[in-house]
């Protein structure tokens, strides 16, 4: 069966009037005859208007073309007819093969488990990995023939989807089986902010406050406090610091993904993230890296810089300078069924552009051959 | 040997012979019974002997029966002078479209070749003049195997280049061709002062012999659809439907054609017409058939 991704190619089936045109006007309407009999050839016959299409093969070759073209923008494929009683079962790899062979009555049905590969049932099951569930169903939903029916067999609780609703273009069987053995619980514990505060007397004392405020906020901080030089711990996820020159370990880890945070009344560079109620800027961001550098307007010196005093600007500066936390995604199968989309879905097909393009070819090759061909002295 | 003259028609042109219906008075021995009398094969006339003539010339036979010398006289073989006068105007240029690389002009040039040809073999001698080109071009009659070769460059260099307002002046043919010669004109018929000069030298005792050469879209006018024709001498052009015109065309041009016949022979001029698809020896046949030299 042949579609057309994009119908509307077809519209390029006006360029027709281009060949005829050609034709009609570059019609050898009056060849040099040399002839010295002129005088007894009588006036009183005018050429006729003529109508009349030369080289009708070429025309039809040009035409042919053309609408060729027209196929070609409008995209066609190949969608081969798809049996009507055909059945798919798909079943999640985390249940046992011979538990969804019981739960599903589908003898008949194409067994698979809903994998990369899509590996037949009987084959070992494949490594889980909730996070590609989504993706996988809309990829099947899109590779198998429209009229097959598709029975999707899923552990009783998902994790790992995302943010859109699942919809596919048919009809699908969703049944939800206990898993068998279920991911081990990876609840997501927030790592341990590790802060390394490399800084001197009231710059120490500032990022010391900091910290207290954070940990006061409930915030699982760890804190390595040491003066300035000592060397910084991997895992470390910030480092407040008092100078604005960096070493070049510092520099390292901070494009290896270390944020840092440093006080720099000068810094005029960076993305403004807080204003004070001045509308001062408080609060400047530079990506350099993986990491950023977070800069405050001022010195870490709340005598020079009052801003520091004041007691929301830990709790608005945490907001930034903590590592997000992806939320729990643990949701029962029975409620993520997916959703029928608006557009059912049609099956695999064979774009048949590549062909079409082979044709065209050599076409345009024997157009060429016939238009530039020498034409015989009698025609 | 000249590349004119196809193989074929050159293994034909052995038995074409070419004849005059004059008898002509050229030097030297020929092929031809000439006016003259003197040693020779054809008894011409008894005459009494005179001083000067040999004794061995004496007749003894009939000195016996009549008892006085009598001379036996024969007529003496003649050399011919061939004259080829060919036309080179621009329409001789006209080609058919379906064999556009040979003109009127070629087909002239293979029948000015044959001719020459026979002629040299027969020891008869030929000239040639042009007429309607550009300039004059010529050579004087002469025999030879030497001259046939001057004569065949000549030829095969011809142009057909007269066009109106760029043609040489007529060159005055009977100043030209000595009377008793041969006079084979080829032209395409269309050019008026060939077709009189011809006439006139038929009338002041030239044997003239006229080749009109037509092309296949004048005798047939196979064009279809709307063409436009151009008049290869003055330029002129008619953009016509092929289609229409072509009864009209053959019936009066068919008419020219019979009428430019039935004037040539009013004249003594022996015509004939050749179409550019007809063999070149055809038309030379045709001419010098002994039924057309007794017309």
């Amino acid at each position: 069966m042949i579609g057309f991704a994009a119908a509307l190619g077809w519209l390029a089936l006006a360029a027709v009037i281009v060949p005829i045109a050609i034709h009609l006007i570059r019609r050898r309407a009056a060849r040099d005859i040399p002839f010295a009999a002129l005088e007894w050839l009588a006036a009183r016959t005018p050429p006729r208007r003529q109508w009349r299409l030369d080289e009708p093969l070429l025309l039809a070759l040009r035409l042919l073309l053309i609408a060729l073209l027209a196929a070609l923008l409008a995209q066609p494929f190949w969608r081969p007819e798809a049996e009507p009683d055909a059945a798919a079962v798909y079943v999640a790899s985390g249940i046992q093969a011979d538990v969804a062979r019981a739960a599903v009555d589908a003898p008949l049905a194409d067994w698979r488990w809903l994998a990369e590969g899509y590996p037949a049932l009987n084959q070992p099951p494949p490594a889980a990995d909730p996070s590609a569930l989504s993706s996988l169903i809309r990829e099947l939903d899109r590779a198998l023939p429209a009229a097959t029916k598709l029975t999707l067999v899923v552990p009783d609780t998902l994790a790992g989807l995302d943010g859109e609703r699942l919809r596919i273009g048919r009809e699908v069987v969703w049944k939800a089986l206990p898993a068998a053995a279920l991911p081990e619980a990876s609840a997501p514990a927030a790592p341990p902010f590790r802060i390394a505060i490399r800084a001197e007397s009231t710059a120490a004392d500032v990022a010391r406050a900091l910290v207290a405020a954070w940990q006061a906020a409930g915030v699982a901080i760890t804190v390595d406090d040491a003066p300035p030089g000592t060397p910084i711990a991997q895992d470390s996820a910030l480092l407040i610091a008092a100078t604005t020159t960096l070493d070049a370990a510092t520099q390292a880890s901070v494009v290896g993904g270390l944020n840092l945070l440093i006080g720099d009344p000068k810094a005029t560079k960076g993305e403004v993230l807080l204003r004070d109620t001045d509308s001062q800027p408080l609060l400047r961001r530079q990506t350099s890296g993986r990491g950023q550098i977070y800069t405050l307007a001022g010195p870490l010196d709340p005598a020079a810089w009052p801003a520091l005093r004041d007691p929301q600007v830990p709790l608005a500066l945490l907001k930034y300078l903590r590592p997000a936390v992806s939320p729990p995604d643990r949701v029962p199968a029975a409620s993520v069924a997916p959703v029928r989309s608006m557009a059912d879905s049609e099956g695999p097909a064979t774009p048949l552009a590549p062909w079409l393009v082979l044709l065209i070819a050599l076409l345009w090759l024997i157009e060429r051959g016939l238009a530039t061909r020498q034409r015989s002295a009698a025609s | 040997m000249s590349s004119l003259i196809p193989p074929a028609i050159r293994a034909r042109l052995k038995s074409l012979r070419l004849s005059t219906r004059l008898t002509p008075n050229g030097q030297g021995l020929g092929l031809h019974a000439g006016r003259g009398r003197g040693a020779g094969l054809e008894f011409a006339q008894y005459r009494s002997y005179g001083q000067g003539d040999e004794p061995r010339s004496i007749d003894w036979k009939l000195f016996a029966r009549s008892d006085r010398y009598f001379v036996r006289d024969a007529t003496r073989d003649s050399p011919l002078s061939v004259w080829l006068v060919i036309d080179c105007s621009a329409s001789m240029a006209q080609a058919d479209p379906e064999r556009p690389d040979y003109s009127r002009l070629d087909a002239a040039k293979v029948l000015a070749a044959c001719i020459t040809e026979r002629a040299v073999a027969q020891g008869d001698s030929v000239g040639l003049i042009t007429v309607g080109g550009a300039s004059t071009q010529g050579l004087p009659a002469a025999a030879g195997a030497r001259h046939r070769d001057r004569l065949l460059l000549l030829i095969e260099s011809l142009t057909a280049d007269g066009r109106d307002g760029a043609r040489a002046t007529p060159p005055l043919l009977s100043a030209q061709i000595a009377p008793d010669a041969l006079v084979v004109s080829i032209s395409d018929g269309f050019d008026e002062a060939l077709t009189a000069s011809c006439e006139r030298l038929a009338a002041a005792r030239r044997d003239v012999r006229a080749i009109r050469i037509l092309t296949l879209g004048e005798l047939r006018f196979a064009f279809s659809g709307s063409q436009r024709f151009i008049d290869p001498e003055s330029g002129r052009e008619r953009t016509l439907d092929a289609d229409g015109a072509r009864d009209g065309f053959l019936s009066r041009f068919g008419e020219v054609r019979r009428e430019h016949l039935r004037r040539l022979a009013k004249h003594g001029v022996i015509g004939v017409e050749h179409p550019l698809d007809e063999p070149a020896d055809a038309p030379l046949r045709a001419l010098f058939s002994s039924r057309a030299s007794r017309a």
